[in-house]
């Protein structure tokens, strides 16, 4: 791997640049986030009905007491032997998230 | 929360097409960004650093671990600090997901801290971290990459993410990365501070897409909601799932 090799200042000066173009990136996502949240939205009417491992229930259940809730559609059909590789490379930065348990 | 617009499906998937135009322009513009990254020079690192890990004394070169990159995680624990940073260790819940999959990209993850090394281990055995964690206590590396300030500076104007600035603190949170060449040769590649961190926060990934969103607009402070995962209130039965109302 041949890259350009410099001074301190020199890579100082460089990045400086690349941080304006950083700081206008995160500035966009946070646009971008609040037009998101923006976004109309759509009332469920269906009854859906899931099977966990504390028994049957309705989507609302799911909420666990909280307003707001992120499902992941899993790749898991029924005849699948194994969850998606690239699910599961997603699904292994969620328990950070989540907390221990 | 305030009421809220409600439309018909057909309705809301028109806005949702708009703003998936918009969506699809970010990840676009993040690619870009993130190949000028690439493509800034780097600065060799001449600089003997030794650092305190848990299989003895190491390098530098050492850490990269057969690797030929290095990220490392400037972890905010100071020589007389009681425990982690709060903030840090919001950060650092994400790291044990990504660290298997790194080094099937050549990358190896490590986390440096200036508490001594006994410090770090009994944090981490509290946190139930697994990533590796080694102090740079006894060099200058943490200084040397503007995340450690001299008990004089705090309170005084430093550099910190490329600026001058007062800092609060003896020390600051940041990332630096590193490349190794075939010789054995160091190279700093990229360091980053502040919200240039923000990418590497799952939770806020998550929360960017919820109504609520990150909610930190009345806080005196962006992470003022953060404690460490086992200090939640509810942290004993968070993930329990699925109707648990105990």
């Amino acid at each position: 791997m041949q890259h350009e090799i410099v001074s301190r200042e020199e890579w100082t000066a460089a990045r400086k640049v690349h941080l304006m173009k950083e700081k206008e990136l995160t500035r966009l996502r946070d646009k971008l986030s609040a037009e998101r949240r923006a976004l109309p939205w759509v009332k469920i009417d269906k009854t859906y009905v899931f099977n966990t491992p504390n028994g049957k229930r309705t989507l609302a259940d799911l909420f666990e007491g909280r307003s707001q809730l992120i499902v992941q559609h899993f790749m898991f059909g029924p005849d699948w032997n194994a969850g998606c590789s690239g699910c599961s490379f997603s699904a292994d930065h969620i328990e950070g998230a989540l907390g221990p348990s | 929360m305030q009421s809220h617009r409600i439309v018909s499906a057909d309705e809301w998937t028109k806005a949702r097409k708009a703003f998936l135009a918009k969506e699809k322009e970010f990840t676009q513009a993040r690619d870009r960004l993130s190949a000028e990254r690439r493509a800034l020079p780097w600065v060799k690192v001449d600089k003997a650093y030794v650092f305190d890990t848990p299989q003895g004394k190491k390098t530098l070169a050492e850490l990269f671990d057969g690797r030929s990159q290095l990220i490392v995680y400037h972890f905010m624990l100071g020589p007389g600090w009681e425990e982690g940073c709060q903030s840090c260790s919001y950060l650092a819940d994400h790291f044990d997901g990504a660290t298997i999959h790194l080094a099937q990209r050549d990358v190896t993850f490590l986390a440096v801290s200036r508490a001594p090394l006994a410090k770090i281990e009994a944090f981490k055995r509290r946190m139930g971290w697994k990533f590796p964690w080694v102090s740079s206590s006894g060099n200058d590396f943490n200084f040397d990459f503007h995340v450690s300030f001299k008990e004089d500076e705090v309170g005084k104007n430093v550099e910190y993410n490329y600026e001058r600035q007062e800092i609060d603190s003896d020390e600051m949170p940041g990332a630096s990365v590193f490349y190794k060449d075939e010789t054995g040769a160091v190279f700093h590649t990229y360091s980053a501070y502040a919200r240039g961190l923000d990418i590497l926060v799952g939770a806020y990934n998550f929360l960017d897409l919820t109504p609520k969103g990150r909610d930190e607009d009345q806080l005196p402070w962006t992470m003022a909601w953060v404690r460490h995962h086992d200090k939640y209130e509810d942290s004993k039965h968070t993930s329990t799932c699925c109707g648990s109302e105990a």
